[in-house]
């Protein structure tokens, strides 16, 4: 009979634990029966057991039976999951290229420094895959075990649909690839890390002599600055990223987001208005020792003004468009 | 073993499986234990592997169409099943749709007209 004991160990340690003993003990008494069927009367031989064990099956198989099919993340939710994976890996993996980027631009002094940043890149590179794979994989599992288990319960018939609520096909003006949300969403969220982590890398880098070796950094953006309009920034960037989640998944523009899409821009508009009035953004210590550029000197620390001017200008006509569209899809078309 | 045997194979086994649910509420009026019922079932020409048997035993219970209770007296203890209020409903709802698609695919195989009249 230890050969039976064996083999119950064996699928119990397989079974969730509260349902163990309980399982073991069943199978105990039914394997029993089994076996006397098999001796009729005679005292059971090892073989017996076997043979008895062998018609069974594997004790992995017999748990797997019990424990039924159990997933980290179910069919139901596996697109999502996946499409959400893509866009965090690819951010991930866009934001470290564009740091790279700016560190090769800006710190690096010799060829065998950037060889080396070049060759802790791509294990940097994992690392962050990883992890985002990791933090998108944990939060969907969580949210796999609340949703699925109530929807488990919730009989089939109950999750019904209506046809008629499905939406009009897009006419061609609506019509939202991913690449755009994806590209914007990347965007922000490098935009978010630059100047809310790493706002000395926005720095104007220059060389006193030839080559590499001299180069100076001067940041671009003053403190005063940045603490005055980061806080809007970042409203608008975390608004930018909840309208192009929403337009990633809707594939389509639709009334309301054109409208919020209007709305942020109005919301940009106000916050550019703010930089021309309120405190400088550009540091005046920039190219100050440098007589040579005095004119671009001149040029971006008077010009920048203009250059918020032109750009209410050109997100005013964004906003307008953008409401003109949305009452026109309001409108039937015959 | 050919494709097509295969192929047979799991579509047999499929359809079985489907039935199995069915298969054992019918034999479970009187109360069973595990390897009683699978002599029953065996008995009246359905044989039925035990590993799927008893787990989908559990999960019927746990569904609450089935009661369980173990009986100390025997030769070793059992635990008996039997089919409550919920699972003798269930039986009879189960037993009409049967019927039913017994009837539809006799149609369908062209052994019966419209009226249930052999051909």
């Amino acid at each position: 009979m230890e050969l039976l004991e064996r083999y119950l160990y064996e699928i119990g340690r397989r079974l969730p634990a509260k349902q163990r003993e309980d399982i073991v003990k069943e199978l105990r008494s039914l394997l029993g029966d089994a076996l006397d069927a098999r001796t009729e009367g005679r005292d059971a031989t090892e073989d017996d057991v076997a043979a008895v064990l062998k018609e069974f099956g594997s004790p992995a198989e017999v748990a797997a039976r019990y424990v039924g099919e159990r997933y980290l993340i179910g069919p139901r939710m596996f697109d999502l999951y996946w499409l959400v994976l893509r866009i965090a890996v690819l951010c991930m993996a866009g934001g470290l290229l564009i740091a790279l980027a700016v560190e090769l631009a800006t710190d690096t002094t010799t060829i065998e420094d950037a060889l080396l940043r070049l060759t802790g890149f791509v294990p940097n590179l994992l690392t962050g895959a990883f992890t985002a794979f990791g933090y998108v994989t944990a939060i969907f599992f969580l949210v796999e075990r609340a949703v699925a288990r109530k929807e488990l319960r919730m009989p089939l018939e109950k999750r019904t649909w209506d046809p008629r609520t499905l939406p009009r096909i897009p006419v061609r003006v609506d019509r939202v690839g991913p690449a755009g949300p994806i590209v914007a969403i990347l965007f922000t969220l490098f935009g978010m890390w630059l100047f809310n982590l790493h706002p000395d890398l926005v720095a104007f880098v220059y060389s006193l002599k030839d080559g590499w070796s001299h180069l100076m950094q001067v940041p671009l953006l003053t403190s005063d600055g940045l603490a005055a309009y980061l806080p809007l920034w970042n409203i608008g960037w975390v608004a930018t990223l909840v309208l192009h989640s929403f337009l990633l998944a809707r594939g389509r523009w639709q009334f309301g987001t054109r409208i919020a899409h209007a709305a942020l821009r109005l919301f940009s508009i106000g916050v550019l208005a703010y930089m021309i009035a309120g405190p400088a953004l550009i540091s005046s210590g920039v190219f100050q020792n440098l007589p040579d550029l005095a004119v671009v000197r001149t040029m971006l620390l008077s010009g920048i003004d203009w250059f918020f001017a032109f750009l209410i200008v050109v997100t005013s006509i964004d906003a307008v468009k953008s409401v003109v569209l949305a009452v026109k899809g309001r409108v039937p078309q015959i | 073993m050919s494709e097509n045997e295969s192929t047979l194979g799991s579509l047999v086994s499929e359809l079985r499986r489907g039935t199995l649910v069915l298969s054992v509420l019918s034999q479970l009026t009187e109360r069973q234990y595990g390897y009683s019922l699978v002599q029953r079932l065996s008995a009246q020409g359905l044989e039925v592997d035990q590993s799927t048997l008893y787990p989908l035993l559990r999960r019927l219970e746990k569904q609450e169409l089935l009661d369980s209770d173990w009986t100390l007296e025997e030769a070793r203890p059992r635990r008996y099943y039997v089919l409550n209020q919920a699972g003798r409903e269930l039986l009879a709802d189960l037993t009409r749709e049967w019927d039913r698609m017994v009837e539809v695919q006799a149609r369908l195989l062209g052994r019966t007209d419209e009226e249930g009249k052999k051909e």
